[in-house]
Order: structure tokens, then sequence, then C-alpha cells
């Protein structure tokens, strides 16, 4: 809120009269002098994100203790990497690995794509009123919690009267039990996010297909191209950044698979696929109270998320792309 | 107009940023203020936090004749913080690491490894030698579950009263009748009876559409296994097998009982959809008249069915509790309470602060606070006919009288006379049925390993049980659970807990 209005405010321009080398803590307190107002406003920012950012950020340090909460951070004794060591030779951390990476790789690969797709579809219906009709119509879904999802889904496959069984069941096949199985957990969890966030991600490509310069279609057309030149050519370059810009912070968030919806839809029949990072930092971290252990493999997760953002944002560079960054 | 725009943007920047970082440190602040307590002249003030399982929590205000008053009768005014039940244990772990907490707060699960430690740093203030000068406090405690809820032999709260003979069979007497069949006495009886039940349309409506029991994941967990393994002849979660602690699961009771399970399951005389399923569904399913019996608290039969009698008027519900097999007639023990009150030092600074809270559980023992608790408060929840108290608002009582008991230590042996044949069947029961209930025999030892991994090491036999029932393993994959869980802590667990029970059998 602070930050945008901060942003938002007229910017007066006073160009220096000659750039003068100066090192780089003197020119700063030389422009905080010259703009006090604006570093004034910038301050509930900083604030905010030191307080409930970074200031919390040092409690990561449990990680490497063995926390009690009754003798809190400064008394409680240091065991250096005991719990990484704990984490990494446990069968259980291939397994968490390899169910996380999978859910997200499913994710990348049949989710990512369809909110573009949708979005340039959306982009080429003639009469807006329709492509306004429709784009409410899909943004509904993201607005339904994940509870309410999963109830839906319950009572959708269930094998005790839900309603795709009852349909397997009258075409003489024999029931699948959907919700319990190992085989099926994956692509629940993959439709269950297409269907709530598709029409929701749609919303960014669309503001950056609106953005388009009209004049290239034009000269487009007159050099003879055709609906799908125009899209291959035109809009499809003009949205590209875009796209990069998303992978890359979709890859910052890569491990977090969404700790509600796979939670809700987890059991005893399907754990060995779906037990994930985040299920598992609540089952060990708050359930059996081991804050130190928990932290450290949340603490795990973030090093590798940061890792993911860095390399994918370079790469971006790279190709020529902006980045983040 | 130039000027006061000047004067405007002048005024406006340094304007917004005092007010946001304000609202940024109140932020901050604000949560920090309540804890204060304290002797006033009159009344004692205390905070509280406690699990509430209606659909809302009950008002604490003077809105709620009820809570009024019981501040009255017992010259204490209480701020209670509600928390619902199902995520009471996440949110209480998460306070005890916080390290701000109320004056009073209800620990359910008292034997996990951040209470214990937080009780072994000397967090928490030992009530044991306080209790002989409150006279209802000395009248209510049993031993038997004092000894239960004592950590390192002392004893460091109040436990909720609750009945040991609680888990039995409830079932549809209606569809019972219609079959000509009796009440389930023994094991096979729950067998058969599931079987009819399934195959032989107990409700006559002609159609295939019914099924014998109804389980669900928790349900699994905490009622069916064990009252079908005790009835067996086996342990009630822990027993003692060559002269160790040992665990169900390594017994030969457990698996039969399991292996009926999956009989039942491959027959489909339970739901298919038994482990994707928690909570309420269970009875959901005797409700809308899916299924005709279930293992539960046999006091269910009395609360949860108000939607099969709507739906269904002339359905009839019964119970039985105790089912007899090889050794007799058994079924497993409750621990005897349901939560423990405790009283955090940091918050409760000093003895008289202590005494004065005490002071409430003692007066909430008193007959007229028991009566409150009951029936509520004359003229608003109920009113007297004939020296009977009748309801005057029922829903008014659920809302505000019923929905406090989680406040209150003893359930109340008061009752209503409109209360149902079948709730004095269920209260008879609990009587009746003590000599037969098998203890789990770990309830007062404290392992430091299930403390800290219990959960996780329960859940790999969890889901391997569900696995065995459902046929995804065989009793070969289910003993490679059992190793696992012996390896990853089990034995260990096994090894602290003989200890444990050795030491107290000296």
């Amino acid at each position: 809120m602070n930050r945008t209005m901060a942003r938002n405010e007229e910017v007066p321009q006073t160009p220096l009269s000659k750039p003068i080398e100066r090192g780089y803590v003197k020119q700063l307190i030389l422009d905080i002098r010259r703009e006090k107002l604006l570093y004034l406003m910038l301050l509930p920012g900083i604030l905010f994100f030191v307080l409930f950012k970074y200031l919390p950020m040092l409690g990561t340090v449990i990680a490497f203790q063995d926390y009690q909460p009754f003798a809190g951070i400064m008394k409680s004794p240091w065991v250096g990497l005991k719990h990484f060591h704990r984490f990494f030779t446990d069968p259980v951390f291939w397994m968490l690995f390899k169910n996380t990476l999978l859910l997200a790789v499913y994710n990348l690969i049949f989710f990512f794509p369809l909110p573009i797709i949708l979005a340039l579809m959306l982009n080429e219906v003639r009469k807006q009123i329709f492509k306004r009709f429709v784009q409410t119509i899909i943004y509904i879904p993201h607005f339904i919690s994940w509870v309410v999802v999963a109830g839906l889904t319950y009572t959708m496959l269930t094998t005790e009267g839900g309603i795709v069984n009852e349909a397997i069941a009258s075409l003489g096949a024999s029931k699948v039990n959907f919700l319990l199985s190992n085989d099926w957990f994956r692509t629940l969890i993959t439709s269950q996010v297409v269907w709530k966030e598709t029409g929701w991600g749609t919303i960014i490509f669309l503001a950056a297909l609106a953005g388009v310069d009209q004049q290239l279609y034009e000269a487009a057309r007159i050099d003879g191209a055709g609906r799908w030149h125009q899209l291959w050519h035109v809009t499809f370059p003009a949205i590209r950044t875009t796209i990069v810009l998303l992978l890359i912070l979709r890859l910052g968030s890569f491990l977090d698979t969404g700790f509600e919806q796979i939670f809700l839809m987890l059991n005893s029949g399907n754990r060995d696929v779906g037990e994930v990072f985040d299920t598992y930092v609540y089952t060990s971290g708050l359930l059996n109270a081991q804050f130190s252990y928990s932290t450290a493999v949340g603490l795990f997760k973030s090093v590798v998320s940061l890792i993911l953002v860095i390399s994918a944002n370079a790469l971006a560079k790279k190709f020529g792309e902006e980045g983040v960054y | 107009m130039r000027s006061k725009q000047v004067y405007f943007k002048k005024w406006l920047v340094p304007g917004i940023a005092t007010v946001s970082v304000f609202f940024l440190l109140s932020a901050c602040v604000g949560k920090s203020r309540d804890v204060e307590s304290g002797h006033t002249a009159q009344t004692f003030k205390f905070s509280i936090m406690s699990p509430f399982y209606s659909a809302q929590p009950p008002e604490t205000d003077d809105s709620n004749a009820a809570f009024k008053a019981l501040e009255d009768k017992t010259g204490i005014k209480m701020d209670v913080t509600f928390i619902p039940g199902t995520t009471y244990n996440d949110k209480l772990n998460v306070t005890l690491a916080s390290g701000n907490l109320p004056q009073v707060m209800v620990v359910l699960d008292n034997k996990n490894a951040a209470v214990i430690n937080a009780i072994r740093s000397g967090a928490f203030w030992e009530i044991g030698p306080y209790l002989k000068e409150f006279p209802n406090l000395q009248k209510y405690w049993n031993d038997q579950i004092g000894d239960n809820i004592s950590v390192d032999g002392k004893i460091y709260g109040i436990y909720r009263d609750r009945p040991f003979a609680r888990k039995g069979i409830i079932f549809r007497q209606d569809w019972l009748d219609n079959l000509g069949l009796q009440q389930p006495k023994t094991v096979g009886d729950i067998y058969n009876i599931a079987k009819a039940f399934t195959l032989n349309d107990p409700d006559k409506n002609g159609k295939n559409d019914t099924f014998g029991m109804s389980v669900s994941d928790d349900n699994l967990m905490y009622d069916t296994t064990v009252v079908l393994e005790t009835a067996l002849g086996g342990f009630n979660q822990w027993g003692i097998q060559d002269g160790k602690v040992t665990p169900d699961f390594m017994t030969q009771e457990y698996m039969g009982a399991l292996k009926l399970l999956k009989k039942m399951y491959d027959e489909k005389l339970i739901n298919r959809d038994f482990g994707a399923i928690k909570g309420s569904k269970l009875v959901d399913n005797i409700n809308q008249g899916k299924a005709g019996m279930y293992i539960s608290s046999i006091d269910d039969a009395n609360t949860r069915h108000s939607d099969l009698f709507k739906l269904n008027p002339n359905a009839k519900i019964d119970i039985v509790l105790g089912l007899q097999g090889p050794k007799g007639v058994k079924l497993p023990a409750n621990s005897g309470y349901s939560g423990v009150f405790m009283f955090p030092k940091s918050s409760v600074k000093t003895e008289a602060d202590l005494k004065g809270i005490l002071t409430y559980f003692d007066k909430s023992l008193d007959p007229d606070v028991m009566k409150l608790f009951a029936f509520g408060v004359e003229g608003v929840h109920y009113k007297v006919e004939n020296g009977n108290p009748v309801f005057t608002n029922e829903q008014l009582w659920k809302d505000q009288v019923d929905a406090l008991s989680q406040l209150r230590i003893a359930p109340s042996d008061l009752t209503w006379p409109t209360e149902s044949e079948l709730m004095k069947k269920v209260k008879k029961l609990y009587q009746e049925q003590v000599p037969n209930a098998v203890p789990s025999v770990i309830e007062p030892y404290i392992s430091p390993t299930k403390a800290e991994l219990g959960t996780e090491l329960d859940k790999m036999i969890d889901d391997a049980r569900v696995q065995f029932i459902m046929g995804a393993i065989d009793e070969t994959g289910f003993a490679k659970a059992t190793d696992e869980w012996r390896n990853k802590g089990g034995d260990k667990m096994i090894d602290e807990l003989t200890q444990e029970y050795n030491k107290a059998q000296k």
C-alpha cells in the first residue's frame, strides 16, 4: 500500500548538471538529503519488510539448535548441522524430494501453458461482450477455497455414489477408487489446479496483450499475414517477456506445492506419492513439535528455491530476455 | 490555489508516513497488552484458552446469560480464547513456541514432546500439593486418572473427567427387527449383521442400496480397530507381552481384527472409500440410510442422529457396549480424561494467582454451578415445571450452555427429566462396563522417543493398516511396515516404556 503510493508520486526531474564521481554512500546521503520526502515515504515500506520479513528470518537460526520454547533462542543448545544430517540421511527425504519435484513438473508442463493458450484464444474473440462474459466466468473458480474444491472432488469421485463412478459402473466397468489410489493422485492434484487457476492466470497475459501496438497488426495484414501468422509473429513475441518473467517467478515457488490442497487430498491410500515437503513440515513441525527439525527442512526448501530463481534469471538474460532483476 | 496545493502536498507526505508508521508499530505492540492479570478488590480475572467443538464458539460476554451467571457464581472474570477443536493441537504448539501464554490452557495431547519439555523445564505450575486446599477438587480427584496425567510422578494440571468405558457399537435396531436378527454379542455377530445389512435389504425398499458398517479413517484408528481387537482378547493399543511393553499391531489379535475388516471390505460390507473420509461423513452414512452400524463412543447414538430421524421418523437406534470373546466380555478403556487444564508460570506469576485460578475450578464443582452448566439459567434456557427443569429454548441452550462445557472439569450427573431412554441406557452402560474395560498399559508413562516421533511413526502404521484392508499390501507388507516402525524409533520406544513400566511395578 505504502510502497505503491511512493511509486505513483510525481518525481521531480532534477538531472545533475554534471555527473560527478562520488562514493556510493556519499551519493546516497546526498540523494536522501535532496529527496527527503520521497525517502520518508519509502520508510513505511522498508519498515514493513524489516519488521515482518527480515527480522523473522533471524529465527531460522533455530535450524542449527535444539530449540526449546521455554529456553528461547538465546539459551537453546547449538547442534550444528544435526538436523540437516538427519533429514538428508532419512529415506523420507528422497520420497519427499521425488514427490515434490514430480508434482512441480506436472504443474509446469500441464498447467503453466494453459493460461497463455486461453489468453491468446480470448484475445482472438471478436465480440467484446462475449469475451468479457467468458472472462468473468472463468475467474470464478479462483475464489472457491481449496476446502470446497476438495469436497467437490470427493463428492464426484467417491466410490459410494459419486457421479463419475456411477457412470463408470453403468457402463459395466468396475469402479475406480480415485481418492485412495497412488496412480491417480498427481492427476487429481494437477487437474484441480487447472480447474481452479487457469482462468485467473490469464489476467496478466491479457493485460500484456492489451498493450500490443495495433499498428503492428495492421502492418502485418498489409504484408499479407493471416490470423495465424499475426498470432505467431506479432502477438506471441509481444508477450514473450511476460511469459519468461512469470516462468522465473514460478520457479521461485517451484517447490511450494500448495500445502492446503495437498493436505486435504492426502490419505493413507496415497501418502506414498502425496507427501511433500510442506505437509511433512506440518506433521513433524507442528504436530510433533520438532521446531528445529522442521525449520531445517523449510530452510533447505528455501535455499533450493533461491538457487532456482537465480539460475532461471541468469538463463533468461543469456537468451536476451529481461529477467526479474 | 497553487499555494494551497503546495501546502497540501507539504503536509500530505509526512502525514501519510507518520500514520502508516504508527499503524505498523501499533500492530506489533497491540498483541502484548492483554495478559495482565491480578487481584482487584473483588473480582479475580484470568485468561484461558480452550477448544470448542460446536459450530460456533459460545459468546463470552454479557450477551450470554449462562456465561455471565458462571462469572457471577464463581466470582471470577474470564477472558476466553476459543479455538476450533480440529486445529487445537497445532495452535497449542505454536502458542507454546511463541512463549506468549494464557494463564490457563486446555492441553489435549498432554504427553506431546513440546508439552513435556515445557513441563520439565519448569514452565508449568505443579498443582499436586495445592489440591488438598480445595475440598471440591479433592473429592473430584481420582488417583488412577491422576496417575495417567502425571509427568515424572507429579501432577501438573486438572484433568477433565470423561467416562472410562465408552466405545461400543451403534446400530439400526429397526433394521435388525426387519431381518429378525439379535443385537451383536460377539465379533462374529458384527460380521454376520454387516453381511445381512448389505445383502438382505434391511430397509425393505426392494433395492440393493445398503451396506453393513460405516468406517472412516479417523474412526478406524481410534475406535473400530481397538473395539474389535480387545473383544478378540487383545490389547487396547499397548499391552504386556513376554515381559515387554508391546504395541497392539505386533499381536495376533490385532491381525485378527484387521483380517476381519479386510474380509468385510472385500465383500463390500464396509464403505470402500473409508480411507478417504473423516469426521462427520462417518455418521452421514448412517443418517442417509446407507449403512446400519458403526463403532464409536456410544453417546454418539444420542447426539449425532437428528438428521436420520428427520429423514426417517421410524428409524430406531440402539447400542451395545462390550463384546464377548475368548477372554469374556471386553472393550477398550479410555484414559478417563479428555485434556488437562494447565497453568504456565510465565503468565501465572504468583502462588496467590494460582490459588485464585484453582478457586474457579473448585467452585465450578459447586452444586449450583454444576446445575448451571447442565441446564443454564432459569427463565432464559429452562423453566421449572412440577419441580423438573424443562427447556424454554433448546437452541439457545445448545449455543450458550452446552458449548460452554469445555470450561468445566466434570461432566454433569444431572439429567433432564426429558432425557431419552437411549441416553439413560448410555449412562447405565458407562457404569456397568467399567470392570470389563481394558486399559492401555502405557497411559501413565512417558517415552521421550514416543513424545518426539510418535505422530510420525503412528502414521506409518495407520497407513499400512488402511492399505492392508484395501489389499494394497499383504501380511508381509504389513510386517515390513512394522519393521520400519521398529527401526525408526519403535524399538527404542518399547525399551523406554518397558523400563518405565518395570520401575512402576516395583
